[in-house]
C-alpha cells in the first residue's frame, strides 16, 4: 500500500468513526478526539485495522434491528435449509427439510413424520439428504417470497418449503432416476420446478449392466408442475424428457427473452464408466478427454404441448418424452461447451447464458438470440450419437472472457456486471458481460464453490452484496477438529472495488447454492390460528379447544384430546394398559408471539414443537409397562418445569387404579379391591 | 309562616310545570348524539408493560364488549398471566355488566328525547337525577368489579399475592408489569352529555328562580298599589 492510499484509508476510517460517535458523545472541544482515541485504543487492543473497523460498521446489526436480506442456504449433507440474516451473517434458523429436526419436532412423532415418509424409498427410511440448490419461487422472474424448493442430489428428491411459516410441506421422489443435480430451479412464474439427473442410470431405477451404458443408461430432465394455490407439487401433472447419458449438471430457466426455454450443461459426454480395479482409467480422467461437452437447450413450452398432445410414454407413472421424440420434435438441442463445465446461469435480461468451464479458463456467454435463430432456421452443425441436433459453438456464442483457473458459477448485479466463482484460484472475478471485460478479482478463503448475490438470479438484481461459499476454511476460524467449518464470505460490491466484509462459519454441512432475498418480501406468519395442522394448512379435524379435552377408549385404542397452555397440559394424566395404541391429538391454545411449548414422551422418541395455535397428531404404542413423565420441552414460563404430566402404562391385565398394578412391594391391603368396572370401563363415545 | 311556605311550594310546582326554554329542546335532542357515541366507543383503556412484551399489552372496555390489542390476543394473554395469581377471567361472562350497560345508555337516550318532546322542567329534573344516578352507579360498579377482581383470588393459585386494587386511573406497578388506566372517548362523551343535562337543569333552576322572584315582586307591588 503506498502512502497516498494509506492516508486516504486512515482519513476515511477516522471520518467513519467520527460519524459513529458524533451522536453518542456530547460535543465539546475534545469530544471527537476523545472518541476516536478510545476507538483507536480498542483497535490496538484487538489488533484491528481501519478496514476491519469499516467492515464491522458495514455489517454490525444491533439486536432489535432486522437484517436487510435473508440468505436461504443449502445445508448440504445436513439435508436442511439454513436461514441467515445479511449483512450481519447471523444464523436465524435451520429449517428441517429432509432430515428429522428435533427442535421443530420434525420427524419425532408428529405430522413431520408423514412429510419425511413421502421421501422414504421402499424400505429405505432415508434420514439424510445431500441438499444442493435452494430456489425461491418467482413471479415474473422476480422472487415473490412465498416458497422455496430444494433438491436432494443423493436420492433424487425435491422438497417444498412454505416461507409463510418456514416449514417443509412436501417431499417428492423422482421415480425415474436415483440422483439429481440440476435442481431445484424454477421457471419465471414457478410454473415448473426443474430437476435434472446427475449420474446416468436406467430410467425407472431398473438394472442394466454397466457395459450397456450407452444403450440403456439415460439422463433426465424432470419438470415438476407446481400448484401455487395448493402450495404443492402436482405429481400427476408433472412430466420429464429423456436425455442422452451425458452427466447432466446444472440447469437454469430462461427468463424474459428466453422465457420458455431451459438450459443445462453436462460433462462426461465421453460416457466414461470407470473400472479402476480392472486397470481402466477412473471416471475423472475418462470424462475429461473431450475439449467440449454439451450445453442442452430445452424448449419446455413446446415439450409441455407435446405432453398435452399425448406424445409421451409413461414410465413408473411419469409421462416421459422419449429421446427420439425430443430430438425429432425440436425440443432438445445441444451446443458444445468448453471442457467439464459447471455453472449455467442466465443473465438478468434473459439474453445470455453464462457457462463456466471447470477445466477451461473462460466464462462463455451464449447468445439466446443466435441460438434461437439457428434453431428456427434448423441450421444444425450435425447430430450427436443419439440423433439430437447440434448447433455450432462459434455461431452460438457472444464471446468468451478469460476469467482464471476453474470458473464455476456466475451471479449478477444491476450494472451489467457478472461475478464468477473461480474455484482453483480461490477468487471471485468481476467482469462486465455487456462489453466482455474482466474488471477485478478478489481472493476468497478457500476453494469457492457456488456464489450468490442479492436477488442475483432474478430479472432485477440489487447489486450490493455477493457471498462466496467456500469449501475450505483452513486458517479462518478457531480449530474444531479435522472436520472444518465451511466459510461464507460476505463481499460488498457497491463501491468501485469489491471489499471482503465478514466470514461466517457453517458448521452443519457443506452448503452448495443459496439465494438472498430482500427481507420485506417475506410475509411470515407469527402464530397459527388455534388448531391448525401445519402440514395440511387446514384446521385439524381433531383440533381440541379449551373444555373439549377428553380421553376416549375403544378396545386397545386410546384417543387423547389434549390442550397445552401456560403452564399445563389437559389432561395431564394418561392411564393406559401395556400394548394400547395411543392416538394423541394436541392443540396449543396459545396465540402470543414466540410462546412455544414442547411435548415429549420420554423413552418413546416423541418430541413435538407446539408453536402458538399448532395442532399435532401422534400415534404410538405403549409397548412397555412403566411410568413415563411427559413434559414441556421449551422453557415457556416461570412454571415451565411444572408443565408436565404422567403416562401411566399398566402391566397387561391390570385394571386401572389398582394397587395390584404397582407390584408386590407397595401392595396395599385396602383400596385395591376396586372392581375393574368402576373406573376401567371408560366412557365410550 | 305556613302560608309563606305554601306560597313558595306553589311557586315551585308552578315552576316544574313550566315549559322549557324553546332553545333547550333541540339541545336536549342533540345530546342523544354523545350518548350514542358513548355506547359504541371505548369507555376505558388499560395498558400493560413488561420487559418480555416489547409491543405491550392493552385492552379497552366498551359499554357492551371488551376489545384487546393484537387481534384480541392481548386479553387472552392477560388472562393467561392472571391465572397464575388466581384472578378470575376478564371476559364478558365475568363482566356481565356489559349485558345491561348498552340498555342503560339506550334508556338515557330515550329519556332525553322524551324530555325534548314533553319539554317541561319536571321531566328535565327527572332526567337529571336519573342520568346522574346512572353515571354514578356505572362508575361505582366498575370500581367495585375491579376491586373484586383484585380481592377474590383463587386460594389454590400457583403464585400467591396479597389482594390488591387494580389500576383504574394513572399508573400502578404489579409484579413485573407497569399498568396504566385511563378514561377514553366513550367516557368523555357520556360525561359531556351528563354535564349538558346538569347545566340545562341549572340554567332552568336559576333563571326560573330569578323569574319567580321578579314575578313575586311584581305581584307584591301590584298588591300594595
Amino acid at each position: 500500500m503506498n502512502k497516498q492510499h494509506l492516508l486516504t484509508g486512515v482519513s476515511l476510517a477516522t471520518a467513519v468513526i467520527a460519524v459513529a460517535f458524533a451522536c453518542a458523545k456530547p460535543k465539546g472541544p475534545a469530544g471527537q478526539l476523545g472518541a476516536s482515541a478510545s476507538v483507536k485504543e480498542l483497535m490496538d487492543k484487538r489488533k484491528l485495522t481501519e478496514a476491519d473497523v469499516e467492515a464491522a460498521l458495514r455489517t454490525y446489526t444491533p439486536g432489535g434491528r432486522a437484517d436487510e436480506y435473508m440468505i436461504l442456504a443449502s445445508g448440504g449433507q445436513a439435508g436442511q435449509i439454513l436461514a441467515i440474516g445479511a449483512p450481519s451473517m447471523r444464523l436465524l434458523k435451520v429449517i428441517g427439510v429432509f432430515t428429522p429436526e428435533p427442535w421443530q419436532g420434525y420427524g419425532y412423532g408428529g405430522g413431520g413424520n408423514e412429510i419425511l415418509a413421502q421421501g422414504h424409498q421402499g424400505d429405505q427410511k432415508l434420514g439424510w439428504a445431500d441438499v444442493h440448490h435452494p430456489n425461491l419461487s418467482e413471479t415474473k422472474g422476480d422472487y415473490d417470497g412465498q416458497f422455496i424448493f430444494v433438491n436432494d442430489k443423493a436420492n433424487a428428491r425435491v422438497a417444498v418449503v412454505d416461507l409463510s411459516d418456514f416449514a417443509t410441506k412436501q417431499i417428492v421422489v423422482n421415480p425415474l432416476v436415483s440422483s439429481d443435480h440440476g435442481g431445484a430451479f424454477v421457471t419465471p412464474n414457478t410454473e415448473y420446478v426443474i430437476e435434472t439427473s446427475q449420474y446416468p442410470a436406467p430410467l425407472g431405477r431398473d438394472y442394466a449392466p454397466i457395459e450397456q451404458y450407452k444403450e440403456k443408461y439415460r439422463g433426465l430432465a424432470m419438470f415438476w408442475k407446481f400448484d401455487r394455490a395448493k402450495g404443492r407439487i402436482d405429481q400427476a401433472a408433472s412430466w420429464a424428457i429423456e436425455l442422452p447419458p451425458y452427466t447432466q449438471d446444472l440447469a437454469d430457466a430462461g427468463k424474459l427473452d428466453s422465457d420458455g426455454f431451459a438450459f443445462l450443461n453436462s460433462f462426461n459426454t465421453e460416457m466414461a464408466i470407470g473400472g479402476t480395479l480392472e486397470g481402466k482409467p477412473p471416471i475423472e480422467s475418462g470424462a475429461s478427454q473431450n475439449d467440449m461437452d454439451y450445453l442442452h437447450v430445452i424448449d419446455w413450452r413446446k415439450a409441455e404441448k407435446l405432453v398435452a398432445d399425448g406424445k409421451s410414454t409413461t414410465i413408473k407413472g411419469v409421462k416421459v418424452i422419449s429421446l427420439e421424440t425430443a430430438a425429432n420434435e425440436g425440443i432438445l438441442h445441444l451446443i458444445g461447451e468448453p471442457k467439464s463445465p459447471h455453472g449455467c446461469d442466465v443473465t438478468p435480461d434473459g439474453k445470455e447464458i453464462i457457462v463456466g468451464g471447470k477445466l477451461d479458463t473462460h466464462a462463455t456467454s451464449y447468445s439466446f438470440e443466435k441460438i434461437k435463430k439457428l434453431i428456427d432456421g434448423k441450421q444444425y452443425s450435425g447430430k450427436d450419437a443419439y440423433g439430437v441436433p447440434t448447433l455450432d459453438f462459434q455461431q452460438s456464442i457472444k464471446g468468451q472472457v478469460e476469467i482464471g483457473l476453474g470458473p464455476l458459477h456466475t451471479v449478477f448485479d444491476n450494472k451489467g456486471n457478472a461475478y464468477t466463482s473461480v474455484f482453483i484460484e480461490s477468487a471471485v472475478a468481476k467482469w462486465n458481460y455487456k462489453d466482455m471485460k474482466l474488471l477485478e478479482k478478489i481472493p476468497v478463503h478457500y476453494n469457492i464453490g457456488h456464489i450468490l448475490s442479492a436477488e442475483g438470479d432474478t430479472v432485477s438484481p440489487d447489486g450490493n452484496y455477493v457471498v462466496a461459499m467456500n469449501k475450505m476454511s483452513i486458517d479462518r476460524f478457531s480449530p474444531v477438529g479435522p472436520l472444518y467449518p465451511q466459510d461464507f464470505q460476505l463481499i460488498d460490491i457497491e463501491g468501485p472495488k469489491m471489499r471482503l466484509l465478514v466470514d461466517m462459519p457453517i458448521g452443519i454441512g457443506e452448503p452448495h447454492y443459496s439465494q438472498m432475498i430482500k427481507m420485506d418480501k417475506l410475509k411470515t406468519r407469527k402464530v397459527y390460528p388455534v388448531g391448525e395442522n401445519i402440514y395440511t394448512g387446514q384446521k385439524d379435524p381433531s383440533a381440541t379447544l379449551a373444555g373439549q379435552e377428553k380421553i376416549v377408549r375403544s378396545g386397545t385404542t386410546v384417543d387423547v384430546y389434549m390442550t397445552a397452555i401456560r403452564s399445563h397440559f389437559t389432561p395431564d394424566r394418561i392411564d393406559v394398559e401395556e400394548g394400547d395404541t395411543i392416538n394423541l391429538h394436541v392443540t396449543s391454545l396459545e396465540q402470543s408471539e414466540d410462546q412455544t411449548h414442547g411435548l415429549s414422551f420420554n423413552l418413546h422418541n416423541i418430541d413435538l414443537s407446539l408453536e402458538p395455535g399448532k395442532h399435532e397428531n401422534v400415534t404410538f404404542v405403549a409397548s412397555k409397562a412403566g411410568v413415563y413423565p411427559f413434559y414441556c420441552t421449551e422453557f415457556c414460563s416461570a412454571l415451565h418445569l411444572e408443565m408436565a404430566g404422567y403416562l401411566l402404562v399398566r402391566p397387561k391385565g391390570t385394571p386401572p387404579g389398582s394397587a395390584a398394578a404397582a407390584g408386590s412391594a407397595s401392595a396395599a391391603p385396602s383400596g385395591s379391591a376396586a372392581p375393574p368396572a368402576a373406573s376401567g370401563a371408560a366412557p365410550k363415545k | 309562616m305556613l302560608a309563606r311556605l305554601k306560597l313558595a311550594l306553589d311557586g315551585f310546582y308552578e315552576f316544574l310545570q313550566r315549559p322549557l326554554f324553546l332553545w333547550s329542546r333541540p339541545v336536549l335532542a342533540l345530546l342523544v348524539i354523545p350518548i350514542i357515541l358513548a355506547t359504541f366507543k371505548p369507555l376505558w383503556h388499560f395498558d400493560f408493560e413488561a420487559p418480555q412484551y416489547p409491543k405491550g399489552l392493552s385492552f379497552e372496555v366498551f359499554s357492551y364488549k371488551l376489545e384487546s390489542g393484537h387481534d384480541g390476543n392481548d386479553l387472552r394473554e392477560i388472562n393467561i398471566l392472571n391465572h397464575y395469581i388466581g384472578m378470575k377471567k376478564l371476559d364478558h361472562v365475568e363482566l356481565d355488566d356489559l349485558d345491561w350497560m348498552p340498555f342503560g345508555f339506550g334508556i338515557v337516550a330515550i329519556l332525553l328525547l322524551r324530555v325534548a318532546a314533553i319539554g317541561n322542567v319536571r321531566a328535565l329534573v327527572d332526567l337529571c337525577v336519573i342520568i346522574f344516578y346512572f353515571g354514578a352507579f356505572s362508575a361505582g360498579r366498575f370500581v367495585y368489579k375491579l376491586w373484586s377482581y383484585g380481592h377474590h383470588l383463587a386460594p389454590d393459585a400457583p403464585v400467591k399475592v396479597e389482594p390488591f386494587m387494580p389500576v383504574i386511573m394513572g399508573v400502578k406497578k404489579i409484579g413485573n408489569f407497569t399498568t396504566y388506566g385511563r378514561p377514553v372517548a366513550g367516557t368523555y362523551f357520556f360525561t359531556a352529555a351528563v354535564l349538558g343535562v346538569v347545566a340545562l337543569t341549572l340554567v332552568h333552576l336559576i333563571v326560573g328562580r330569578i323569574q319567580t322572584r321578579r314575578e313575586a315582586a311584581r305581584r307584591e307591588k301590584a298588591a300594595t298599589a
